[in-house]
């Protein structure tokens, strides 16, 4: 079979990942496309397509010319985007590289709690104007963390957060015992607990059941002390509910890397709200990404050439 | 006659003396307690004070002059090193200071420093004033390698919390030991080596004759070109011009310091305008629980003088 896989990588560092794989799996041909619009016909000879779970790449259509396509590696732990299109076929196994972001997730929540809490913006802006300027420093030990979202980033920032003193409750779909979680409530449950947050950080995926689900009702239980950060996706959070509590100072502010629009536009008012910081979704990124995408796609390859489908990871149903 | 203790008074830092005498003197109805706001020892109750409780940078020779009586000198800072150089302190004055109150605020403040570096959070700021939507390849701590320069109760909160995000700790000693969350230990004389394993290198010695400039040009210039030095400890210790020359000659990637050789930093000094020098206020220290923090370790040591078990002080350093 490994003869006759055909493997398309759609990134613009695809040529890092057509050399592992050449050095890794001998007998494949790889085909590399730098972005979309590099696609062309390559898309109807492969037999894998490994490419980021974007909308940029996976528009309506692109599957449709993929009548060899047998499986979907994504390099997002999100998979919305290819799921719903019409040329996705039953047959065709899809998997995610879901538990490869844990780090950088976490330091990025870790990030926006202490940007937050300390006031970086408020310190930056008096060092562009040689201000010397004091003022009290919340700590993060003692405080209360909720944390929406118990996976791999919900996992790895709870880990960070115990390590800095603080009461770690988990809010999800799924009630487990876990190590560094002091508690774990339902979903159902988020409008109460979310009274106990000093940090409320939302690592949930996006989906029916989730739209929206931080909303006013959450921000009118919150202590006018606390924070909100998101780095999940934009629609988990109603962003008009987040810009009232703000204003009415229901919340102390928020730290935002993710929108219901991305790029977000420039003249939405979010940008230039006090007691918002907005980072560009670079909340998954680090330095090592590509090591960390084929740390699941190498092995996810091997198991589909030596017919293994069943041991592949973050193998998604649909 | 009762013992008296004297509080300086320290609005700047929140710590207001007689919001202090507070919280600790209805555990104490046996000593008397004092607040001072003038610290060149010209207030009443110094002459008769048996002990004065202060941020070592408010004690001056006036002070210790004045204090006659003086037995017991209790610190609100971890460093003492401004008391240590006042010709006035007398051998037999015990002097105690703070420990192990601000391993959480400072090991917290040198994350902010480590993230935000890495991260460069300047310019995401300076981004988001300009509503201009960039992505760059952010580092993960994850992998990275910390070697923190003094293995004290601070730098043992910070080792925890850095392996926690899967960082190596490498610890810089004068006694190198082995201790919790330290994958390795490496002598003082051994710095360049160690400076030279690091991704940060953060600075959290006490300030000594024998740490006085010991971050120079030559530890810079052993760092890898990709290193963030982090000084959260005191300005003495690091070479300012030796770090300005090292960041904008690009030997490493930035600074980030909380700490200066003058403080407050004068307006004119060129570190506030280096691109890759993080500032921050001397902060490290601050927490808005701070002073009911301290009461409870303090609270122990009042003990000690109402008992008169002077002996059992904690936190002495000898001088």
């Amino acid at each position: 079979m490994a003869i006759d896989t055909t493997v398309l990588v759609v990134d613009p560092d695809a040529a890092f990942f057509r050399d592992r794989l050449q050095a890794d799996f001998p007998g494949i041909r790889v085909l590399t496309a730098l972005g979309p619009e590099d696609i062309g016909d390559k898309i109807a000879n492969a037999d894998v397509l490994a490419a980021m779970g974007s909308k940029m790449i996976f528009q309506e259509g692109l599957l449709e010319r993929a009548g060899r396509l047998k499986w979907i590696q994504t390099f997002t732990t999100g998979t919305d985007k290819v799921t719903p299109l019409k040329g996705f076929r039953k047959d065709m196994l899809l998997t995610s590289t879901r538990g490869m972001h844990g780090a950088q997730m976490a330091e990025m929540a870790l990030m926006q709690m202490l940007a937050l809490a300390r006031d970086l913006p408020r310190m930056l802006r008096n060092q562009a104007q040689s201000k010397w300027d004091r003022f009290m420093q919340i700590r993060l030990l003692g405080k209360t963390v909720v944390i929406l979202g118990v996976g791999t980033s919900g996992e790895n920032l709870a880990q960070r957060c115990k390590a800095m003193g603080m009461t770690v409750i988990g809010v999800t779909g799924t009630p487990r015992i876990l190590p560094n979680f002091d508690r774990m409530v339902r979903r159902s449950e988020l409008a109460l607990v979310a009274a106990e947050a000093d940090f409320l950080v939302i690592v949930v995926p996006y989906e029916k059941e989730t739209h929206k689900i931080v909303n006013s009702a959450v921000f009118n239980v919150m202590k006018p002390t606390s924070f909100v950060c998101n780095i999940a996706r934009g629609c988990v959070l109603d962003e008009q509910d987040l810009l009232v509590a703000i204003r009415e100072k229901k919340i102390a502010g928020a730290a935002l890397d993710v929108f219901d629009v991305e790029p977000l536009p420039a003249d939405n008012p979010l940008w230039r709200e006090p007691n918002v910081i907005v980072t560009p979704h670079h909340a998954g990124q680090s330095d090592v990404y590509n090591e960390q995408v084929y740390d699941i796609f190498g092995p996810n390859l091997k198991c589909f050439l030596e017919n293994r489908v069943g041991d592949m990871r973050n193998l998604i149903g649909h | 006659m009762k013992k008296s203790v004297l509080v300086i008074d320290a609005p700047d830092e929140s710590f207001g003396g007689e919001k202090f005498i507070s919280l600790v003197a209805p555990s104490f109805p046996q000593l008397d307690f004092r607040s001072t706001t003038p610290r060149d020892g010209s207030g009443p109750g110094v002459a008769e004070a048996d002990a004065i409780f202060g941020f070592a940078h408010h004690f001056t020779e006036g002070m210790l002059s004045a204090a006659k009586s003086l037995k017991w000198i209790q610190t609100f800072t971890t460093g003492v090193d401004a008391v240590l150089k006042l010709k006035a302190l007398r051998r037999d004055v015990i002097l105690t200071s703070l420990r192990g109150v601000h391993g959480p605020q400072m090991s917290e403040l040198t994350f902010l420093h480590m993230l935000a570096l890495c991260r460069n959070y300047p310019r995401v700021l300076d981004n988001q004033r300009g509503h201009v939507w960039e992505r760059n390849a952010i580092p993960t701590l994850a992998g990275k390698t910390v070697v923190i320069f003094g293995t004290g109760a601070i730098a043992q909160a910070l080792a925890k919390r850095c392996k926690a995000f899967d960082m190596t700790v490498v610890g810089v000693s004068s006694s190198p030991r082995p201790a919790p969350d330290f994958d390795r230990m490496m002598a003082r004389t051994d710095l360049r080596a160690a400076a030279a394993l690091a991704d940060f290198l953060v600075v959290l010695v006490p300030l000594s004759p024998e740490t006085q400039g010991i971050i120079n040009a030559p530890v810079l210039a052993a760092m890898k070109p990709t290193a963030y030095l982090i000084n959260v400890a005191r300005g003495g210790v690091c070479d300012e011009e030796a770090i300005i020359a090292a960041v904008r000659g690009k030997q490493i990637a930035g600074a980030g310091l909380d700490v200066f050789a003058t403080t407050p930093l004068p307006k004119d000094s060129p570190l506030w305008d280096v691109p890759g020098i993080l500032l921050t206020p001397h902060i490290g220290g601050l927490s808005t629980t701070y002073m009911e923090q301290s009461v409870v370790v303090v609270s122990r040591n009042l003990k000690c003088l109402a008992d008169d078990r002077m002996g059992e002080l904690e936190n002495v350093i000898p001088h």
